[in-house]
């Protein structure tokens, strides 16, 4: 297990996760982000707001950043 | 402690004679952070009067998430349907924040409730303030946003622990409230910059209980308006803090 943090990018401006979470993979960490940044996406539409995102950045214990784009996590049309 | 003076409110708001029944039949708990009272499906051993801390009521779902139904705490006694009915628990009740109180022995209590009707029916009320509050919880888990049941959940956990410092993480609040991490950075994020909260690794500092109370929804007045008309409790004014800077 190791600890993964989820902080938000916006534009400039890099909302903190203060404590991050302990997961066992990289993957599995993306894969949260990924679910992070689906919900952010239902919010947005469901209140009429603006997303207020660009990114989820991951961030390992050792500082590596690994960003995941809000448009990664839109659903894939059929095709 | 003589139970005149119980820091807790359904102890306290018995009749002279029916603490004298509980009296003999009390012992000291200790539930540290995280801990069960009793999970889902168990036999409840035991009904626990909070002189401290948070207890929350909790759903599990097959994918093994949790979810907030309610909270008590000094206010109330977790585990009443074991006094009034079957002993079987309907959902886990587990200390959100370190709890100590005093337990008593739930087939005790319900044979001692069975000599007591008043004793009884204090029991009934503290169980029906229970279901208003899950009730209410419900509709607003369906209808409010999140910044304003994030609002409301911080302001009830400030009433139960009489302290504007809240040992918590997001992440714990985030499975409370059945929602994603960064969804709750978010909405954290935006009470700090509007100055209602301060936020650091594990706890959350309330800094403006106005401005919290504006940006929650109806459901924590109904909650109050429901335990008031119950169980005669309403939240009450401390002591605050000094803000840190």
């Amino acid at each position: 297990m190791a600890r993964y943090f989820f902080h938000i990018k916006d534009g400039a401006d890099l909302i903190q996760d203060p404590e991050g979470s302990e997961l066992a993979t990289m993957e599995d960490a993306r894969s949260q982000a990924l679910k992070s940044a689906r919900e952010l996406w239902a919010d947005a539409i469901k209140s009429g707001r603006s997303l207020g995102a660009d990114a989820v950045v991951i961030s390992d214990e050792h500082g590596g950043l690994t960003f995941v784009p809000m448009a990664e996590a839109l659903p894939k049309r059929p095709g | 402690m003589p139970l005149t003076n119980s820091p807790n409110h359904f102890l306290l708001s018995l009749s002279p004679q029916d603490r004298g029944l509980l009296q003999p039949h009390l012992k000291p708990l200790r539930l540290p952070l995280g801990a069960p009272l009793f999970k889902a499906d168990d036999i409840i051993s035991n009904v626990y009067f909070p002189y401290n801390g948070i207890m929350s009521m909790i759903v599990g779902v097959s994918s093994g998430q949790f979810v907030e139904a309610g909270m008590l705490g000094r206010n109330s006694v977790v585990g009443t349907g074991a006094a009034l009915d079957g002993p079987d628990a309907l959902n886990t009740a587990i200390a959100q924040v370190e709890s100590t109180g005093m337990i008593i022995d739930a087939g005790v209590l319900k044979r001692l409730a069975s000599t007591s009707e008043a004793l009884r029916m204090a029991l009934v009320h503290h169980e029906r303030a229970l279901s208003a509050q899950t009730q209410q919880v419900a509709a607003c888990n369906a209808l409010h946003e999140l910044e304003e049941r994030l609002s409301r959940w911080l302001l009830q956990s400030r009433d139960l622990l009489q302290s504007d410092i809240l040992p918590l993480t997001q992440e714990f609040l985030a499975q409370m409230l059945g929602v994603q991490r960064s969804s709750v950075t978010l909405v954290a994020r935006k009470l700090q910059e509007a100055g209602l909260i301060r936020y650091r690794r594990g706890h959350i500092h309330v800094l403006e209980v106005e401005g919290l109370q504006d940006a929650c929804c109806e459901c924590y007045a109904a909650i109050n308006l429901h335990f008031n008309k119950l169980i005669g409790w309403s939240p009450t004014d401390f002591q605050r803090q000094q803000v840190e800077h």
